[in-house]
């Protein structure tokens, strides 16, 4: 028992040691949209983003769109959006005015916030703000306002089950500001001080947030307004609106970015930079909000702003999931000062940086080791041209977004050293090609990083004379000689082939050796082996992993060598081939390359192939069955030195890219 | 041994001879068949041997030509060196020497190579004055009796067979001598073809495909840092080759970036004296590509405005011909900014401020 324990504590400090593959993206976007309704298409393009948040009203009249976004995005959070302090005339569009109507039901008349002389105050067109404090009559229920709020939210839209929280705007730290003071809390025709304002109504918000949390304690609770510490307690997470908030913080960058990055260094971590522009091409305003926003660890929202929070906009930046942080915000014109101030500020993140110019003027940088991809984007084209860069000029309260340059493909085995570009299914270039190389192994040595072992770490398998080499952490844990004495190289790939939740070991002979797939587990022990072509072929076959059928086993896929036809094979478990085609003119002789996966992002795998030596640069994809879908050259057309291909979602966005390899440049 | 022959006598007369005469001649003819073998075997063992003339050769490999087919004409040649590079003139050194009373006339030697063999070009380097080439052949002047002749000739190989590593060959001489017609085959020694080893050095901003793999200015700006992409390649046919290494110096104001790709072998960089290598310890044929990619990164300085700055400099080769086991090595030109290529950036390397 002893023993058990010591290892399961062992275990305990172990895990978190582990580097995971499961990265928080970046950017987190939030879409602050406040419709009453929504169309099926804006259901549709809304599951894009990480974040929504809704009127409540949405749930009445357009719940099936609600549903269809979590069916189409299920990580996605949804939250209601209500007001704290104001109520729409429940007559404004009132056929969409459900949940305003039944709530202004109920509104006891004591509830509204007037001035000394009785008038009900306004803090917005058709709207009048409600006495959140104590002071406040009771309705009918004995209920002041900000208990009834609460139960309002808790028994009439979190319970629908629809949402994951709510979101409370309007709230105040104070109400010694609004209407100059001119409040009677009580009604009862005398003002009260400022200070008496500001205390009560404090505390009547927190009243507010606090029933809050105790009725849904498991919901996410988002506000916006006027930040004070006080409510965080109760509270997963603040929006700064209209960026830089012109009432937080003095309104300015760095104030705001203050407030911001102490807001989002804490625990709770819903926070929100909505940024308001004068258009959707308003592109230097939307780098800097976003940019700034990276600085820190909140979601992002831009919109025309307060008067119109119901935008659509999806920005080239948002296609690149930049990945986990990896450090905090630095200042690169003062690089060990840390204090928030207008500079020229740099995040780094696993898959990028992001970079914000705060000064009044343009800041140049020069990387002095580093290379970054800007964004090959379709709007802003003279800033996204992406161009590889080593030093960058960002223009006066800019931002810009960089990508790290790959160095190495995942999921998909290639030749260190050979050098890729990269496709969309569409054939178009997404980003700068690059080296696949990794300095700790062999030029030319055939190497796949991947999570054979689902340690939520990728481990290498590679390949060097015969030997296939399995390392984690950098410690071999597995090498084997697949083919005996068999030195020559040969393909590798990896997938649950037997459908044992276990992945499997798949090798296919390269040149010199027969057309022998061998399937191992990850131990070593042989599970099977067939030839996919004729025993005496020697131009070795191509193997790619993928389930194709979607039978929760992967089909393996072949291709055969140098000097047979281009043939295309698919097998299951047990080595019976069930798919067999032509990938290109039957008499091309060069052999074809193959790599399995959804390179389209319709949920199915695809089959890719590439012409061997001799053939055109022409990559072709082909559907689950084997049936042509589309096609591209992925080089000039009298490029005949063959193309190899692998698949691996480079930009993190859940559908695979094309890579086409090439030996040399 | 007198008194045996005398016995054997008496006995043979008292039995053969008396009766028969033609005993006794049958006899006669006999020793005198005998006698006469013995004297052949004599003379062949005891005669004087052909003349062989060994000229006094301290560093080169040596071939010694005889004649197979009677003729007074000897030759002596001498190749310099047996390992050959296919297109490049090499040396054979060769001596004549009429050996018998008669005047040689009409002398012409031509080089004999298997029919897949060409010879694009025999010179008379050395221009000895008795001998002309004419038609890839030698033509001599005549030779008198006891008259040795020598000459240095050039010879270059131009096209073998793909796989042919190795050459047999001979000289041919065709000559008159006392009324006479002769023909004489000289083998020499096998010649072997170096292997044909090009060190490729490039220099890029946009590779030959296209792809972008430089970053910064171009042209580069005074202040500014500009990447360039420098490529050694071990371009290779003929032989597998061992212990190749390529070494050059990065000049001031380049330094090396982080990023590199190698299809094979190992690259160094020792930062303190900015030198680069790149070695393979073997490099087989037929093995794939032999290639080192690396980024360097050009600062251009005040001084380096309006110049192509270089970018690699000292950059020098060695590797041994496995076959041959010839040592080869060279210097290359150093690369520059000016990317000649770069068919996108070529001609755009001068600094500008």
């Amino acid at each position: 028992m002893k023993k058990i324990a010591f290892i399961l504590i062992i275990f305990c400090f172990l895990i978190p040691t582990l580097p995971s593959l499961a990265s928080e993206k970046n950017p987190k976007l939030v879409n602050y949209f406040l419709h009453w309704s929504i169309t099926e298409s804006e259901a549709r393009e809304m599951a894009k983003w990480d974040f929504l948040v809704l009127d409540m009203e949405v749930q009445e009249n357009s719940p099936s769109e609600l549903r269809l976004i979590r069916q189409l995005n299920p990580k996605i959070k949804i939250i209601a959006y209500i007001s704290s302090q104001n109520l729409f005339n429940p007559d404004f569009n009132s056929n969409e005015s459900v949940l305003r109507k039944k709530l202004a039901q109920n509104i006891d008349d004591s509830w509204w916030l007037r001035d000394d002389r009785g008038n009900r105050l306004s803090d917005w067109p058709s709207a009048y703000v409600l006495n959140v404090t104590d002071s406040c009559g009771k309705n009918y229920n004995g209920q002041k306002f900000n208990e009834y709020l609460p139960e309002f939210v808790a028994g009439n839209i979190l319970n629908t089950g629809l949402w994951d929280g709510v979101f409370y705007d309007n709230v105040w730290n104070g109400a010694s500001w609004f209407n100059a003071g001119n409040i009677s809390l009580t009604n009862n025709g005398l003002r009260n001080s400022g200070n008496d304002l500001d205390v009560a109504w404090k505390n009547g918000v927190k009243k507010i947030l606090s029933k809050t949390r105790n009725l849904l304690p498991q919901k996410i609770v988002v506000a916006n307004g006027s930040f004070i510490w006080d409510y965080q307690n109760y509270l997963n997470g603040w929006m700064l609106e209209n960026f830089p908030t012109p009432w937080e913080n003095g309104g300015t960058w760095t104030g705001v970015i203050q407030s911001y990055l102490k807001l989002s260094n804490n625990s709770q971590n819903y926070h929100i930079v909505n940024a308001s522009a004068t258009g959707p091409n308003d592109y230097v305003r939307f780098r800097y909000s976003l940019a700034s926003t990276l600085l820190g660890n909140g979601y992002f929202s831009f919109d025309y702003g307060p008067e119109n929070h119901a935008q659509l906009w999806w920005y080239d930046e948002y296609n690149n999931d930049l990945g986990d942080y990896q450090t905090d915000a630095y200042n690169l014109l003062d690089k060990t000062n840390s204090t928030i101030k207008p500079g020229l500020w740099r995040r780094d993140y696993t898959n990028g940086i992001a970079i914000v110019n705060s000064t009044d003027k343009e800041q140049r940088y020069i990387f002095v080791k580093e290379e970054f991809d800007k964004i090959r984007g379709t709007q802003d084209t003279k800033i996204n041209n992406g161009q590889k860069i080593n030093w960058i000029s960002v223009a006066p309260r800019d931002g810009i977004i960089l990508l790290k340059r790959p160095t190495v493909i995942r999921d998909s085995w290639f030749v260190n050293g050979n050098f890729f570009r990269i496709f969309n299914s569409s054939g178009s270039q997404i980003r700068n090609g690059f080296f696949a190389y990794v300095d700790k192994y062999q030029g030319s040595q055939p190497l796949l990083f991947h999570d054979l072992l689902s340690r939520g770490s990728e481990q290498i398998l590679s390949v060097s004379k015969g030997y296939l080499t399995l390392t984690s952490a950098g410690k071999q844990i597995l090498s084997f000689r697949p083919y005996g004495a068999f030195k020559g190289s040969f393909a590798i790939a990896a997938g649950d082939v037997s459908g044992d939740s276990r992945e499997e070991i798949v090798t296919g002979a390269g040149l010199g050796g027969g057309p022998q797939v061998m399937v191992y587990d990850s131990s070593g022990k042989i599970k099977t082996s067939f030839f996919a072509y004729d025993k005496k072929f020697r131009g070795g076959v191509n193997v790619a992993v993928g389930d194709l059928n979607g039978d929760g086993k992967a089909e393996i896929v072949t291709g055969a060598g140098p000097g047979g036809g281009p043939h295309v094979r698919v097998f299951d478990s047990k080595g019976n081939a069930i798919i067999n085609f032509m990938a290109y003119d039957k008499n091309f002789s060069g052999g074809v390359n193959v790599a399995v996966g959804d390179v389209d992002g319709d949920g199915l795998q695809e089959i890719v192939t590439g012409a061997g030596q001799g053939g055109g640069p022409q990559v072709r994809i082909f559907n689950n069955l084997g049936i042509p879908k589309t096609s591209f050259m992925a080089y000039d057309l009298n490029y005949r030195s063959g193309i190899f291909v692998a698949l691996s979602d480079i930009n993190n966005d859940g559908v695979m890219e094309i890579l086409t390899g090439i030996s040399g440049f | 041994m007198h008194k045996a022959l005398k016995k054997w006598w008496k006995l043979r007369h008292a039995k053969h001879y008396v009766n028969n005469h033609w005993h006794l001649i049958a006899d006669i003819l006999l020793l005198f068949i005998i006698l006469g073998l013995v004297a052949s075997l004599i003379i062949i063992k005891y005669s004087p041997a052909p003349q062989v003339n060994i000229a006094p050769i301290d560093h080169v490999v040596k071939d010694i030509a005889t004649s197979t087919i009677p003729g007074s004409l000897l030759i002596n040649s001498e190749l310099v060196k047996s390992n050959i590079y296919l297109g490049q003139a090499f040396n054979l050194k060769i001596s004549l020497e009429n050996s018998g009373n008669s005047e040689i006339k009409n002398l012409q030697i031509t080089p004999q190579l298997s029919s897949s063999f060409t010879i694009s070009k025999i010179e008379n380097v050395n221009a000895a004055s008795f001998v002309k080439v004419v038609g890839g052949k030698l033509i001599l002047e005549n030779l008198a009796p006891g008259e040795i002749q020598e000459a240095d000739i050039w010879l270059t190989i131009k096209d073998v067979p793909n796989s042919a590593r190795n050459i047999s060959w001979a000289l041919k001489a065709k000559y008159q001598e006392a009324g006479s017609d002769y023909i004489n085959d000289f083998s020499l020694k096998d010649l072997k073809i170096i292997t044909n080893l090009k060190i490729k050095t490039e220099a890029y901003y946009n590779s030959p495909l296209g792809d972008q793999l430089g970053s910064g200015p171009v042209p580069p700006i005074l202040g500014f840092p500009t990447n360039y992409w420098i490529f050694f390649e071990v371009d290779n046919s003929g032989n597998d080759l061992s212990g190749v290494s390529v070494n050059a110096k990065l000049p001031e104001g380049i330094t090396l970036a982080n990023r590199k790709t190698l299809s094979a072998g190992e690259f160094n960089y020792d930062e303190s004296q900015k030198r680069l290598s790149w070695t393979i310890k073997s490099a087989p044929l037929n093995n794939g590509l032999y290639q080192v990619g690396f980024e360097v990164q050009l600062m251009a300085t005040a001084n380096q405005v309006n110049t192509n700055p270089l970018l690699v400099s000292n950059i020098s080769y060695l590797a041994t011909d496995a076959y041959t086991g010839e040592k080869l090595s060279g210097s290359l030109t150093p690369l520059d900014t000016s990317l000649p290529l770069d068919t996108i950036n070529r001609g755009q390397g001068i600094v500008v401020k």
